[in-house]
């Protein structure tokens, strides 16, 4: 890792510098400031896949196993996607807002204290937990800044002030979409991931304790998602109140990996 | 040669002069015929919309066009040219060129942004270039001037914003419902103002309309106009719970939708929002239905404010367009140095060709037992030295060209032993065919001062557009 950690700190520079850029774009709207924050953003998106290859490589298996590996892998998928976004769709300051998280989440893996390993490596079945966990945290991620950018155009609309957020963010119905279909991929996910991590614990611990708090909160938060998504489905609810209940979900995942793993017996110090 | 224009537009000159000048459809093969038989016009574009008539033109002398397209269209207006003469402008090299790609953009026109002036820039291009008035130089400018144009409609959607209250409207509608096509709409009134909105929300896909008026008489003759089915009053609070947009203009004096109806709508209509867009004055909706949830509430003030902001935002817009046009004109320039260097690349080499064929003549001299298969592969290895050894010297000669370093292009020519005569034989042809070559001889001392002032202003101009290289003279 210390062979790396140049890599990692200048992943977190760059990544920090594009994020400079992007704001002064929300703020200003230069062309040069989002070009050169695509740029920052790209050779971030290289350095951290590089960092990783190199985990990849030193550990033998997929870096996923301690808090700060899956924070980072989080981040990178964040990036990862922003860039297919804003290659193939152009939708406006997404790239801004969803690195302001990604960006937040890298910070939090590089700060955040102690060097707690989950588990021994215990071959594909935690790997692939850990793996479908965060595909699903990055969905809700991406479900949580499409329902930031709604309430943010929603409150414009309403305010009647027709600044340059009003022209550049998209209209309510396209972003209300996108967040459900980010919460329709999260879910299964998440489920996914519990599935195996269940499987896990029975087939490597030989038991299993229902009344950890990680694996409650967890479950709650899949069941406050796939309530969102079946009244969705259902009863054609949606527009704000689908928009606030992601954002409490969100946060709701935050705090479950920031703070509720730290009493589990399993998931100890994150993850 | 220069590359000018002449012309009036909305700015310059009045409707009436205008419309004297304007040129239809079935004018323009005349006019174009007369310019392409002129000995002043060596190439020529007519633009004429209704705001404008612009004659681009590639001249010889730049006084000499001016005054032979002055003439021309004070004909036309049936006015001496001295009469006309201040209500023309005429723009020359650099001017005129960047004024092309700013009307084709839309900068020059009434409306900052609008999308109608690129096709008619267009129409006017390939009408001169199917006659045969548009040529090796005016022909790759109009290109890029389209290319620009549509470039600056795709990546900054200046026209996308609206600049009048009725498409305003739609914009707000599109703005929270997204997609138009699948909205109910449901219009209030049957005057002028509802007829405008549902001609733009047409435009934008919309198919279900429902008109609810009291006359029901009137109500069925815009309802025919615009395939739409008539409400009755009495069946107005079924007619909104099924609505996504409310476009209400009536004459009534006081409101004819109140809080209560829309809240009872929306009810009917579970979580989906409702646009309810006021264009009537004094109003027709209770302003406590901004209030409700779901509910976006518009009078003509906020949609006037929708307008005042989307010119600003234009005008945003505008900056960066400005910045993609002087690209393409320094991309132009670019292209206009390479043209002119190419009788030069085209001598050297034929120079490397013919000593290749003597090499290639002495050798079969020599070895006459050759083969077929012996002698193509000498050939080819041959000729891959001659064109590996000039590769490097031909791209550099190029960067010479751009900078517009005609001294060391002289001593290039003088390495590979190419004379201006040469040159010339590789010029006929091309733009450059009776002018100077690259290498033609140092002037005298009087023209040396004229393109010393020239270059020293050229500098000036440089720095105040920012410019990295040095224009084309045709530019200049």
């Amino acid at each position: 890792m210390a062979a790396g950690r140049w890599l990692y700190d200048a992943f977190v520079a760059l990544y920090a510098l594009s994020l400079v850029l992007f704001f002064g774009d929300a703020v200003l709207p230069r062309r040069l400031f989002n070009r050169a924050g695509l740029v920052c953003l790209f050779s971030a998106f290289v350095l951290a896949t590089l960092f990783l290859l190199g985990r990849l490589r030193a550990l033998g298996t997929g870096a996923l196993y301690t808090p700060f590996d899956a924070l980072l892998v989080w981040a990178w998928l964040i990036v990862l996607v922003t860039l297919v976004v804003d290659a193939f769709f152009r939708i406006d300051l997404v790239v801004f807002l969803a690195n302001a998280v990604g960006f937040a989440v890298a910070a939090f893996a590089a700060f955040r204290p102690g060097s707690v390993v989950y588990a021994v490596h215990q071959g594909d079945l935690l790997l692939l937990h850990v793996a479908f966990a965060l595909l699903s945290y990055a969905a809700f991620a991406f479900a949580f800044v499409f329902s930031f950018m709604y309430l943010l155009q929603d409150r414009w609309l309403r305010a009647k002030r027709w600044n340059r957020w009003y022209f550049r963010l998209p209209s309510l119905e396209r972003l209300d979409t996108y967040a459900f279909r980010c919460v329709l991929a999260g879910v299964p996910l998440l489920l996914v991931a519990m599935v195996l991590g269940v499987v896990w614990a029975e087939l490597t611990l030989g038991r299993l304790s229902f009344a950890d708090p990680k694996l409650l909160a967890t479950a709650a938060l899949w069941l406050a998602y796939s309530t969102a998504l079946l009244l969705r489905i259902r009863s054609g609810w949606g527009g704000l109140q689908l928009v606030r209940m992601n954002i409490f979900c969100f946060t709701g995942v935050l705090v479950n990996f920031a703070v509720i793993s730290s009493f589990s017996l399993l998931h100890r110090a994150g993850g | 040669m220069r590359i000018i224009v002449v012309g009036m537009n909305d700015k310059t000159a009045p409707v009436e002069l205008r419309e004297r000048l304007s040129v239809t459809g079935d004018e323009l093969a005349d006019v174009l015929a007369t310019l392409r038989e002129s000995r002043t016009a060596l190439e020529s574009v007519v633009l004429s919309t209704c705001n404008r008539i612009e004659v681009y033109a590639v001249v010889h002398s730049a006084r000499a066009g001016e005054d032979y397209l002055r003439t021309l269209l004070a004909r036309r207006a049936g006015m001496a040219p001295e009469q006309l003469a201040p209500h023309l402008f005429v723009l020359r090299g650099y001017a005129a060129a960047d004024h092309l790609m700013r009307v084709a953009c839309g900068l020059d026109s009434m409306v900052i942004g609008e999308t109608q002036i690129l096709g008619q820039v267009r129409d006017a291009y390939l009408a001169a270039a199917a006659t045969g008035n548009a040529g090796m130089l005016l022909d790759p400018l109009f290109r890029r001037a389209i290319q620009v144009g549509k470039r600056a409609q795709t990546e900054t959607g200046i026209g996308q914003n609206a600049v009048s209250v009725s498409y305003a409207a739609v914009q707000l509608a599109k703005k929270i419902l997204g997609d138009l096509r699948c909205c109910r709409v449901l219009v209030l009134g049957a005057g002028q103002m509802s007829r405008l909105a549902i001609q733009h929300l047409q435009a934008a896909g919309v198919t279900e309309l429902a008109i609810c008026n009291r006359t029901l008489a009137r109500a069925q003759q815009l309802a025919d106009e615009f395939a739409g089915k008539v409400v009755p009053w009495d069946k107005l609070g079924d007619a909104l719970g099924h609505s996504d947009i409310v476009i209400a203009s009536t004459g009534a004096p006081g409101f004819v939708l109140h809080a209560e109806q829309v809240a009872a709508a929306l009810q009917r209509r579970g979580q989906r929002p409702v646009v309810l867009i006021d264009i009537a004055v004094p109003r027709d909706i209770d302003p406590a239905v901004a209030a409700l949830g779901n509910a976006y509430l518009y009078d003509i003030d906020d949609l006037q404010g929708v307008v005042e902001a989307n010119l600003a935002e234009r005008e945003r817009l505008a900056r960066d367009i400005e910045r993609m046009i002087q690209e393409a004109l320094q991309e132009y320039s670019l292209w206009l140095s390479e043209q002119e260097v190419v009788p030069l690349i085209a001598a050297v080499r034929a120079k490397g060709m013919a000593i290749q064929a003597s090499v290639m003549a002495s050798l079969e001299r020599k070895l006459p037992d050759l083969s077929e298969r012996d002698r193509k592969l000498l050939h080819k290895h041959t000729m891959s030295i001659v064109n590996q050894l000039l590769r490097d010297p031909i791209l550099n000669m190029k960067a010479l060209a751009a900078s517009g370093s005609s001294q060391e292009l002289r001593v290039f020519a003088q390495l590979f032993g190419v004379t201006e005569e040469d040159v010339r034989q590789w010029q006929r042809g091309t733009l450059w065919e009776d002018g100077e070559t690259v290498l033609s001889p140092p002037v005298g001392f009087a023209e040396a001062v004229q393109r010393w002032r020239a270059s020293l202003q050229r500098g000036t101009n440089a720095d105040a557009e920012g410019a990295a290289r040095p224009l084309h003279p045709v530019l200049r």
